[in-house]
């Protein structure tokens, strides 16, 4: 006896398709949907980023631009020229440009092993390299704070403790950075080998290059994915608010992020200071993006025509070798892992005893709570809108590139500019909405936008276009279509990429620190301001409850998911 | 003289054995194809000759070199003087057209190796996309730059691994008109790994048919046509068919009916056989053929006509085996209005192709 999954079968809806009214009808109803969906899109990019941003960074030059004052002035950019801004910037510069660099060897070396070695667990690399890329920058930089902390787990050896000091400063934010940053690098030259036939080693071989001729020719043909990984590496740097809020605040070393924080986060205010730091610090940013640009326009040129793939073969490493890598993945992962959780436990460990752990626990749990909270809220409306975004982007035409050019602008884009932004353009007497969660959430979602398009575009631009339309030429209606073709296909990629933006959100630093409501604050910011009152203890603690708390929700979203969406869904969607 | 010797190769990935002991000698001079489908083991043997894999058991000599043995010798890939054209081009994508083929002159120097890869991009009619990089090329154009790449370093042996199967059918045989002619004129001798007979046909001196690890025929493309070793050898090679046949009293009773064995068929021993018959077998009725060919008639039914460009072809179906023949022009009216008729074939006795009836299997064990 066969069995009929309900999920894969559909009857027309007779209702809907006896609704085929009279053409005319259907089009002007779909022109006026057209026109309203229109209208919303307009408000919300208004809204979102158009207004605050562009309000922002006129500030610059017209100081009082949002009062209606347009006198225009250069001394905000003579300001951010001399002293403590161009002192940050300059840092922000070579930390940038360090951490490019030192990014390098280490992401070529995994990716390396990962796809041309035969090392024993060579996918533990991956699993390690993707736990990096989401593990937050602050809990890193925190970890490191414990570890140096005098009550910290190397308390009972000075000399280690006077090791570990030297991280909280340029050392322990260029490590940082790095060890954050290294997956970009990883993922990219991964990409190239992985993509890189065989064959063209081969061809090498057999026309007679010698060894050193073609490591020559191998690394040139990395150099694309190199450059890319390089110019992601400084960037991310550059945009970095949270390490060097945590690790650069503690020991008065500063960068253009902090700059600007400083500038709208302390007394006096100056948005014009923190308007041209902004610019500046976008000049800085914008070489890195033409790089990639270029870069990426290239490699897309070295695709050659036709071409059947054969992956390299995979160098097998002697017993040895294979024992030293793994030891020195092993010392990796527990430097950039392992250590700051570790760190963090050591000093959330109740010596003082439960009773007075669980006395602790109500603001950190009210600030989890809120986190989590916001966060639901603001990953669901950022799914929302980054879905119809990503839809157009893999559409061929103008729209579509022009919003993928203004993704990527965003996405470049520091955060803390944009919190900045927002903190000026909401606090003005037209649009009061500075202090309230409203404004969080607002904020949350324009930063998470651009990141969760992107992860939405690889599966919407797989869904070939003539899916839907066998549907409709079968006689299905938009709504069975949408429900039994898109909906099974995407279920699996929209989960992950909510899940991605809840998680994000939930961590989320620079926004929260200039835009939480007051008596409320949110996971981070209650962390930095532990971290800044020397309140060690809630710091450790509130480190390991709200990297537990959110695990524990993931693997609980995750278990629904699995649980509650029909079978056929998950081995479709699931990526 | 010979330039490549193999003798007993045999190579097993794992559990599969990918060669089971295959011999074959290439002299200077000659191009020899290597025909067989996918998985027979022809690319192997091909990568084995190039050093980029090594062989089990069994040995190798190029000239009087031996590149590899089961004693231990080997060759390295780099040293062994080859030319190499691969099936996806194996272009080094960031570097031009010209740059590509000079890269592996580079011991001349910089300005006689651009001078040669000129001059060998100019043979290949490349001469004004010399400064183009792959992505600017088409398959066609790329395969170009391969062949120019490999000839330029004046190899002992050229090595062509399905080098047009990604091409569309025009480009292929321009391209394959154009590898002979310049193999041939640079004096080259070429090993030419290839699943299309045509192909192989059309371009070699000799042509090796291979299946699941085994050489199954060596010979002249004409021997290869008249005389097919196996059953395998001649489905392979375009021949159509199969009937059942029985061969008994020098007579062969084929399911068109009881008809006279050719001289040397009816050699053969009494018994159940497998008739295979080339489209150049096959007369139409109004065919002209010397009275002196002994044929056969049988009845075949007309399923209908296609349109094949300017010409046209006739479907028929021969006791269960579809068959398309080209119509002449000046074909009588009859014909093409028979769809669902018969009409009365001629067979050319002699041209037809007798093997024991064996599954598959034997076949290609045997």
């Amino acid at each position: 006896m066969t069995t009929r999954n309900p999920e894969l079968c559909w009857q027309p809806e007779p209702a809907l398709v006896s609704m085929r009214a009279p053409g005319g009808t259907r089009a002007a109803g779909g022109r006026g949907a057209l026109r309203i969906g229109l209208l919303l899109a307009t408000v919300a990019f208004a809204a979102l980023w158009a207004y605050p941003l562009l309000g922002f960074l006129f500030t610059a030059f017209l100081p009082h631009v949002l009062q209606g004052d347009l006198r225009p002035t250069l001394a905000p950019l003579r300001h951010a020229f001399h002293g403590y801004a161009l002192h940050a910037l300059w840092n922000s510069l070579w930390v940038a440009l360090t951490v490019g660099v030192l990014s390098l060897p280490f992401g070529l070396w995994l990716a390396w092993l990962r796809e041309r070695t035969d090392l024993r667990g060579r996918g533990w690399i991956e699993a390690g390299a993707w736990l990096l890329l989401i593990f937050p920058d602050f809990f890193l930089a925190s970890g490191w704070m414990l570890l140096a902390a005098p009550i910290g787990p190397l308390a009972a050896w000075p000399m280690a403790l006077h090791a570990a000091q030297r991280l909280l400063g340029p050392v322990g934010i260029i490590l940082t950075l790095t060890l954050k940053v290294v997956p970009y690098v990883f993922l990219v030259a991964q990409g190239s080998l992985r993509h890189s036939s065989a064959a063209l080693q081969e061809a090498a071989r057999v026309h007679g290059l010698s060894r050193l001729w073609r490591l020559r020719l191998g690394l040139s043909a990395l150099l694309p994915a190199l450059s890319a990984g390089f110019a992601m590496a400084y960037a991310e740097s550059l945009r970095n608010f949270a390490v060097v809020a945590t690790l650069g605040a503690s020991s008065g070393f500063t960068m253009g992020t902090y700059a600007i924080d400083q500038a709208v986060n302390g007394m006096p205010l100056n948005f014009p200071l923190a308007a041209a730091t902004s610019w500046l610090l976008l000049a800085l940013v914008l070489p890195a993006l033409v790089l990639q640009s270029r870069v990426g326009r290239r490699a897309s040129q070295h695709q050659t025509l036709g071409a059947k793939h054969r992956p390299a073969a995979r160098v097998r490493l002697q017993a040895s070798h294979q024992l030293l890598h793994a030891a020195l993945l092993l010392a990796l992962a527990a430097f950039a892992l392992a250590l700051p959780t570790f760190a963090a436990l050591g000093v959330a460990w109740p010596k003082a005893g439960w009773a007075q752990i669980a006395a602790s626990l109500p603001p950190l749990l009210a600030a989890i709570r809120y986190s989590l909270q916001l966060a639901l809220v603001a990953a669901s409306l950022t799914v929302c809108i980054a879905l119809p975004i990503a839809w157009l982007i893999a559409r061929p035409g103008r729209v579509g590139r022009m919003l993928d050019v203004t993704l990527l602008a965003m996405m470049a884009l520091p955060l803390i500019v944009l919190a900045a932004a927002y903190l000026q353009a909401y606090n003005q007497p037209y649009a009061p909405l500075y202090g309230g969660s409203v404004l969080l959430g607002m904020a949350y979602v324009a930063l998470a936008i651009p990141a969760t398009s992107r992860v939405l575009l690889g599966p919407v631009a797989q869904l070939h276009r003539s899916l839907a339309d066998a549907a409709r030429v079968h006689g299905l209606t938009r709504t069975q279509t949408l429900r039994h073709v898109h909906l099974p296909l995407l279920a699996g990629p929209l989960f992950y990429a909510w899940l991605l933006a809840v998680l994000s959100i939930a961590f989320e630093l620079p926004a929260s620190e200039l835009l939480y409501p007051a008596g409320h604050p949110p996971l981070a910011v209650a962390l930095l301001q532990y971290a800044g009152g020397f309140q060690l203890h809630q710091q450790a603690r509130l480190q390991v409850l709200g990297m537990a708390v959110l695990l524990a929700f993931a693997l609980l979203a995750r278990w629904a998911y699995l649980r509650l969406t029909p079978m056929a869904w998950r081995q479709l969607g699931t990526p | 003289m010979t330039l490549l010797h193999i003798d007993s190769a045999r190579k097993r990935f794992g559990a599969a054995i990918a060669l089971h002991d295959v011999s074959l000698q290439l002299q200077e001079g000659e191009i020899l194809c290597l025909l067989g489908p996918s998985g027979s083991g022809k690319t192997t043997l091909l990568r084995l000759v190039a050093g980029l894999e090594r062989l089990d058991s069994g040995s190798m000599r190029l000239g009087d070199t031996v590149v590899d043995a089961a004693d231990g010798s080997f060759l390295q890939p780099e040293q062994r003087q080859l030319g190499m054209v691969f099936q996806d081009y194996a272009l080094w994508p960031h570097l031009s057209a010209l740059d590509n083929v000079a890269l592996p002159l580079h011991r001349l120097g910089r300005e006689p190796s651009r001078a040669r890869a000129h001059a060998m991009l100019a043979d290949v009619g490349l001469a004004d996309l010399a400064d183009r990089h792959p992505h600017a090329l088409s398959g066609g154009q790329q395969q170009r730059v391969a062949l120019a790449r490999a000839l330029a370093v004046r190899p002992r042996l050229l090595l062509c691994d399905e080098p047009l199967s990604n091409l569309d059918a025009g480009l292929r045989e321009e391209l394959r008109d154009l590898i002979g002619r310049v193999v041939r004129e640079h004096g080259i001798s070429a090993l030419y790994i290839t699943h299309d007979h045509r192909e192989a046909l059309a371009l070699a001196d000799r042509v090796g048919v291979m299946a699941q690890g085994r050489l199954l025929q060596l010979s002249a493309p004409r021997d290869l046509l008249r005389q097919p070793a196996t059953a395998f050898v001649a489905r392979f090679t375009g021949a159509l068919g199969a009937w059942p046949v029985t061969l008994r009293a020098g007579r062969l009773h084929a399911p068109w009916g009881v008809v006279a064995a050719s001289p040397i068929q009816a050699e053969q021993p009494e018994g159940e056989y497998t008739l295979y018959l080339r489209a150049s077998a096959l007369h139409l009725p109004h065919a002209h053929l010397n009275v002196d060919t002994p044929c056969w008639s049988a009845q075949a039914r007309v399923l209908g006509h296609l349109a094949v460009g300017e010409h046209a072809e006739l479907r028929i179906d021969l006791f269960g085996v579809p068959l398309r023949l080209p119509l002449p022009d000046a074909l009588p009216g009859a014909l093409h209005s028979a769809a669902g008729s018969t009409i009365t074939l001629r067979i050319a006795a002699a041209q037809a192709l007798l093997y024991p009836a064996t599954t598959t299997t034997e076949e290609l064990a045997g």
